[in-house]
């Protein structure tokens, strides 16, 4: 027996900073309510996208970057051309040939990922277990359970205890576990665990003491471990985001980890020969820096051809953007002005109301319209944030109508009604009375079925208020809630972050978004991910409230803005059925009302054109006439798993002035921001704009991008298995396994074919490179998404035709060629 | 009621329509199998409810009468509306939900042939082509738990029905061969003119009932062999929707078929209730542990299974029917809306948060429950002096009142409710009275067991309310590990079943 290696004792110091930096890599994931889309790497973000993609697929298995396969159909379609693939060899300083670059593709199909093993999996693999189930599965389970019941906080209606943490809860719950008894044959790990430490700390020196990672890189042995239960650490990872964001901090992700590497050190048997399971691990762990480089070079031709992918996207669009912009007093005045969501869905619609009406101007803004708020639904104590996840509110947004006695009253009954719906539901569950109540209510179910069969009597989707009818809803209306003075500041910031700052056309249209499905616990990933996966309505209605008050009009006025006797009006873009719903929250005269019904008929019109191209897709019939009627039918459908297809082709991010891309069929993929350079000297709104609304971008395109390329890891699943933990936590696939996190195979894969081309983001920014370049001085994020290759960062010559590319060694023109 | 010996007349049409369509969704392109499908289980629908009708006109009197059709069994035609609307809409709500899937056609044959069986189950009454049409639901279901073959945690769950069913099986089969040994022919008309005869039975036809039981208890995943119907998730949500809804209640139904033999049999009786009762307890409360929704849901029947034997064993035959329908529609609601959770628990959250209620509070209300119920069975007794209630009954329904009072609503409201609630869970029991007279003995046995089952329920109860009052208290903390694992019962069926049949290495993901 070989004498083991003296464990060294590990420095605090390293062993926080490793223990920091492996908890900081993993990458938040939103509860059910409030999902959005988040880049799984946001947390690695300071490394090449190659070099993640290498350590993350020794680390886990994980791949980033489609199989072989697909990039072959890319080239038998024809979507991949040769001149794609020399611009990619070419910025890869590589020589080759299409064939041979085919060939290199079929080699690189075969090759498997090098997997660091953990412990348990070199168990595994000698022991096979007793009864056939792995170590892995069997641990993935068991704390996947128990972290379920202990964030449960809405399904069920009793808990473990949680008094002094997750890791000191799962101590006292490991005790009593008959599992690994029953089903590992391994009784007394129980016993063991006594001899763990209490605290989190002392218990994961102990435990990497005793388990010797080899290498003084212990980052990376940590991360394997939190990585091998993503989705709960995702989950943790959001504990620790939401905490620091309100200035305090949570421990949920280290305890979690203690947990997974607890149980590494109960199934340790102590052999430690040179056959062991240990000297396995040892083994492979010493190797694991030449397995990373290995596989990094064998995914080297994939990386051409992802490249070459990209490129086949941009080419068409580089020669659409690289012309001169007529110059802008060519344009009549418009009558009314739309600022929609920078929202790929928006794009189509957009387009479709400028050619319907040559006096229509839209521009585009983040769905939150600049309200960094937080809405508090009316006789509730809920408070919903309606911002990007990045950010923590500052004002708050409540919802009253026309006099106190009516809201209050309003707000009454709603309680009542909420308080009534839980007691009922709460009832049916106990088991004192779920019999009777089951004997007495259930034939009245009868209805409730034929109800949602039939789509006439479907009842609509009530999220946006639940406690509310309709009626009752459209009564009432968000204001912000904060003194005068914040109310000119925040609609000054919109109006100019608007690029409204000029003469304003009469009627001025703050259009929000939100999508329309039932029976989808996913649902908030079709909203606005700018609101944090709600719908941007109330900030649309509250922005235009405060721009239509006489006092903060004038003080608009005093400052320089050129409101006039504008009109504001907020609008709901539904994006299942592409509707757009115009709200009558301010009286207007008849004039204006004139202009909203003009511009009612214009959306209609608009909304059929956008209908009719997003019917094949959808795999309906665009020359049907009751295309309308079937999308509002597939809205309310109970059983319908793809609604939309939401954010699915993004693949773009332009912040240019409109004129840049009016007319331009950008196919629903492309994100657009109005950025005017000129209007912009000091640089400041160019700094908002890269490190706000295309941070968030990235985090939508790498969300999709992950969800497609490994829906394993990074995607949630069949949605027809999906299960629904702890009321709002998430989604389990079928029993149980691990938190599952991302986008759903059916938001990605229509049954046939991926809807979703993964690709990375192209931004393209009309300002000059030198404001660019110092906003990447002052922003390290911004440094690392360029230089690291996690987009394409592209300047336009602001008037101009010269579109140059920003990689980590500097610009290079791309056109003119 | 007159019964024919094979299968009773035109209530076979409801399995030959589904047996047509899915030889129509075999051999055509997938939509228009689906098509098929729909028009076949609507067909087969409409067929059912007009069959019942039918019934219905001809029970009350009206002179109906379609020649050559002989007005049908009460409980086919209560259940075979039931199983076709359930068809349909699980077809219907199918046809979206797996769009984009591989299988549709394998799943569209089984799912119909799954139906068909059902069909039969409900509707014949010769005893060998009951048991064979339950066990082809069995196998019929089989092919739809698996798939998604590939998943390991479906085929462990798929072996371990496989398990129970096949047990099932063969204790169905000794149930038969006894009986082949005393009846003249494998019909329940047969058995009834054995029954009927005054004198007592031979100790074969008390081992076939309790062997009966034995059968009903697996396949409605009574505990200890529950595990099976809590990992079905692996299956798409309608599969699941149909297991909960339209065919684990199988039990229930062959159970009613049999209730004459027992009825007669107390070894029988003792079975059903003392298993029924502790299943409905232990899963009652184990499901208050469980963090996702379709693990509740699964618990939810698996106790409310245990409730239905219960009825079947205290003899009260038209209640087990009553709640096998009530919670056929429940669940299929609650299994395809499962989505909605996320809903459910917003809008639970966002109601105001209120102190839960003491345990004085709970007894009062408990209290003021049953002295409401009570006085509403009188009202009911005194207008129509034929109504039987079962004063058990009367019990479970007074008691179940109690969480109504915790409601921070006007007191008018809550008597209002209380009262609307309370007549119609009374004027259910006596609709159910009505319209089958039972076997309703009342013995030593009955009384005993009707104790037992009333001194179970209630301590149920006064846990309930003590876990409900003190959420985090000593004792809410001793007993959570125990219920939260299920007892740990599950892992012993799960390893004799790993035992008997290894998961294949490849298999293990």
């Amino acid at each position: 027996m070989n004498a083991s290696v003296n464990p060294q004792p590990l420095l605090d110091v390293d062993f926080d900073a490793a223990l920091d930096a492996a908890c900081a890599r993993i990458a938040p994931q939103w509860p059910l309510d409030s999902v959005i889309a988040v880049n799984p790497f946001w947390g690695q973000v300071d490394s090449p996208m190659a070099d993640i993609a290498a350590r993350l697929g020794a680390l886990q298995g994980a791949r980033l970057l489609a199989p072989a396969a697909f990039y072959r159909d890319a080239w038998r379609q024809g979507r991949v051309t040769a001149d794609d693939l020399a611009v990619a060899c070419q910025e890869a300083g590589v020589q080759a040939s299409p064939d041979a670059l085919l060939a290199q593709l079929d080699a690189a199909e075969t090759a498997a990922a090098p997997v660091l093993p953990l412990l348990s999996d070199c168990l595994d693999s000698r022991d096979h277990g007793r009864l056939g189930l792995r170590w892995r599965d069997f641990i993935t389970q068991a704390l996947s359970q128990f972290c379920a019941s202990y964030f449960d906080a809405g399904q069920a209606e009793w808990h473990t205890g949680r008094r002094a943490g997750l890791f000191a809860a799962w101590r006292i719950h490991a005790r009593d576990d008959q599992g690994p008894r029953l089903l590992m044959s391994r009784p007394g790990l129980a016993r063991k665990l006594r001899g763990l430490p209490v605290t989190t700390r002392d218990a994961l020196k102990l435990m990497l003491t005793a388990l010797q990672p080899p290498g003084s890189d212990t980052v990376d042995f940590l991360h394997a471990h939190l990585a091998a239960l993503n989705g709960w650490a995702a989950w943790c990872a959001w504990l620790r985001w939401q905490a620091r964001l309100e200035g305090r901090d949570d421990h949920a992700i280290e305890d979690l980890l203690a947990m997974r590497l607890a149980w590494e050190w109960l199934v340790d048997n102590g052999e430690r020969d040179a056959g062991s399971p240990f000297a396995a691990m040892q083994e492979a762990w010493r190797a694991a820096d030449q397995a990373c480089a290995a596989w990094r070079r064998a995914q080297q031709p994939l990386w051409l051809w992802q490249r070459a992918l990209e490129h086949a996207y941009q080419r068409p669009l580089i020669a659409a953007l690289a012309r001169p912009l007529p110059p802008v007093e060519a344009r009549p005045a418009p009558w009314a002005q739309a600022v929609f969501c920078i929202d790929v869905r928006s794009e189509p619609l957009r387009r479709a109301l400028e050619s319907q009406d040559s006096g229509i101007a839209t521009h585009g803004f983040a769905g939150f319209f600049g309200l960094p708020v937080a809405l508090k639904p009316l006789g509730t104590l809920a408070r919903r944030a309606q911002l990007p996840g990045l950010l923590a509110p500052r004002f708050e947004l409540h919802e009253h109508g026309p006099d106190v006695e009516h809201t209050l009253g309003l707000a009454r009954r709603r309680q009542r009604r909420l308080a009534a719906g839980r007691d009922a539901a709460r009832a049916m569950g106990l088991p004192g009375s779920t019999f009777a109540g089951v004997e007495t209510l259930g034939l009245g179910y009868l209805f409730k079925l034929l109800g949602r069969a039939l789509p006439r009597f479907a009842p609509s989707a009530a999220r946006e208020h639940p406690g509310l009818t309709a009626r009752e809803a459209a009564t009432i209306a968000p204001h912000l809630h904060c003194d005068l003075a914040s109310r000119i500041e925040l609609a000054a910031g919109a109006l100019t972050g608007m690029g409204l700052t000029g003469k304003l056309a009469p009627l001025v249209l703050l259009i929000a978004h939100a999508s329309e499905s039932a029976n989808n616990p996913q649902a908030a990933a079709l909203d606005c991910g700018a609101c944090c996966g709600q719908s941007g309505a109330v900030n649309a209605r509250a922005l235009a409230a405060a721009l239509n008050e006489p006092a903060v009009r004038e003080a608009l006025v005093a400052r320089g803005f050129e409101i006039g006797a504008t009109h504001f009006a907020a609008g709901l873009h539904n994006t299942t059925t592409d509707e757009v719903l115009l709200f009558e929250d301010a009286p207007c005269d008849a004039t204006t009302a004139a202009a909203l019904q003009r511009f009612a008929a214009r959306a209609i019109a608009a909304g059929d054109t956008v209908r009719q191209g997003r019917a094949p897709l959808l795999g309906l019939d665009a020359k049907r006439d009751d295309l309308l009627a079937a999308l509002r039918a597939r809205a309310l459908d109970w059983s319908e798993t793809r609604p939309e297809w939401g954010l699915a082709g993004n693949a773009a991010l332009i912040f240019a002035p409109r004129g840049r891309t009016r007319g331009l069929d950008l196919g629903g993929r492309s994100f657009l921001h109005d950025y005017d350079a000129s209007q912009d000297a000091s640089g400041a709104v160019l700094e908002i704009l890269l490190t706000a609304p295309m941070l968030v971008a990235n985090w939508i395109n790498l969300q999709y991008y992950a969800s497609t390329v490994d829906p394993v890891r990074y995607g949630s699943g069949n949605k027809v298995l999906h299960n629904v933990v702890g009321g709002r936590i998430g989604v389990f696939e079928g029993n149980a396994g691990d938190l599952r996190i991302g986008l759903a195979w059916q938001s990605v894969h229509d049954g046939e074919k991926f809807v979703h081309e993964p690709v990375r983001l192209s931004v393209f920014v009309e300002a000059e490179t030198a404001a660019i370049d110092q906003v990447i001085a002052r922003h390290e994020v911004v440094r690392h998404l360029v230089e690291n290759e996690w987009l394409y960062l592209h300047a336009i010559e602001p008037g101009g035709a010269r579109i140059q590319r920003r990689a980590a060694d500097g610009w290079s023109t791309l056109a003119p060629a | 009621m007159a019964h024919t010996s094979l299968l009773v007349g035109w209530a076979s049409l409801p399995a030959l329509v589904y047996l047509l369509t899915t030889f129509v969704a075999a051999s055509t392109s997938l939509p228009l199998a689906w098509r098929a499908a729909r028009v076949g289980t609507g067909l087969a629908l409409l067929v059912a409810w007009l069959l019942a009708l039918h019934w219905v006109l001809d029970r009350l009197g009206a002179p109906v009468s379609v020649p050559g059709l002989a007005p049908g069994d009460g409980v086919s035609m209560v259940l075979l509306p039931l199983v076709t609307t359930l068809g349909a809409l699980i077809v219907g709500f199918s046809r979206r939900y797996l769009a984009g899937e591989p299988g549709q056609r394998r799943y569209l044959r089984a799912l119909l042939l799954t139906l068909a069986a059902v069909s039969v189950v409900v509707s014949t009454t010769h005893l060998w082509l009951m048991a064979a049409a339950w066990t082809a639901t069995g196998l019929g279901l089989h092919v739809l738990l698996t798939f998604y073959a590939d998943r390991p945690a479906a085929q462990l769950a798929a072996r371990k029905k496989f398990v129970a069913s096949r047990v099932a099986d063969i204790a169905m089969l000794a149930a038969l061969a006894l009986f082949a040994l005393d009846l003249e022919a494998p019909t329940l008309a047969a058995l009834h003119a054995r029954l009927a005869g005054a004198e007592a039975l031979p100790w074969t036809l008390h081992l076939a009932a309790a062997l009966l039981v034995a059968a009903a208890a697996l396949r409605t995943a009574q505990v200890p062999a529950h595990g099976w119907l809590l990992q079905v998730m692996e299956a798409p949500t309608p599969v699941s929707a149909l297991l909960h809804a339209g065919v684990v209640n199988l039990g229930g139904v062959v159970l009613v078929r049999y209730s004459e033999l027992v009825s007669a049999v107390p070894v029988a009786q003792v079975l059903l209730v003392v298993g029924g009762v502790l299943t409905a307890a232990v899963a009652g409360l184990v499901a208050l542990t469980r963090v996702s929704i379709k693990l509740r849901l699964a618990w939810s029947t698996c106790a409310q299974m245990g409730f239905m034997l219960l009825e079947c064993g205290l003899g009260l035959y038209a209640l087990a029917l009553l709640h096998l329908v009530a919670h056929s529609l429940y669940k299929a609601h609650a299994f395809l809306t499962a989505g909605e959770a996320l809903q459910r628990t917003q809008s639970a959250l966002l109601a105001p948060s209120e102190l839960a209620p003491g345990v004085g509070a709970q007894l009062a209300g408990a209290l003021a429950g049953l002295m409401l119920v009570g006085a509403v069975a009188l009202g009911w007794h005194l207008a129509l002096p034929g109504i039987a209630i079962e004063p058990l009954a009367l019990l479970i329904g007074g008691l179940a009142l109690g969480p109504l009072w915790w409601g921070a609503a006007r007191w008018s409201t809550l008597l209002m409710n209380g009262v609307l609630l309370a007549n119609l869970y009374v004027g259910l029991h006596a609709g159910a009275f009505a319209l089958w007279q039972g076997h309703l003995a009342a013995g030593p046995l009955q009384w005993a067991l009707a104790a037992f089952t009333a001194a179970l329920l209630v301590s149920v109860q006064a846990l309930q309310a003590l876990l409900i009052a003190k959420p985090r208290g000593a004792l809410a903390r001793r007993l959570f590990p125990a219920f939260y694992a299920g007892w740990h019962l599950d892992e012993h069926f799960t390893r004799m079943t790993l035992r008997l049949w290894p998961l294949a290495p490849a298999a293990r993901a």
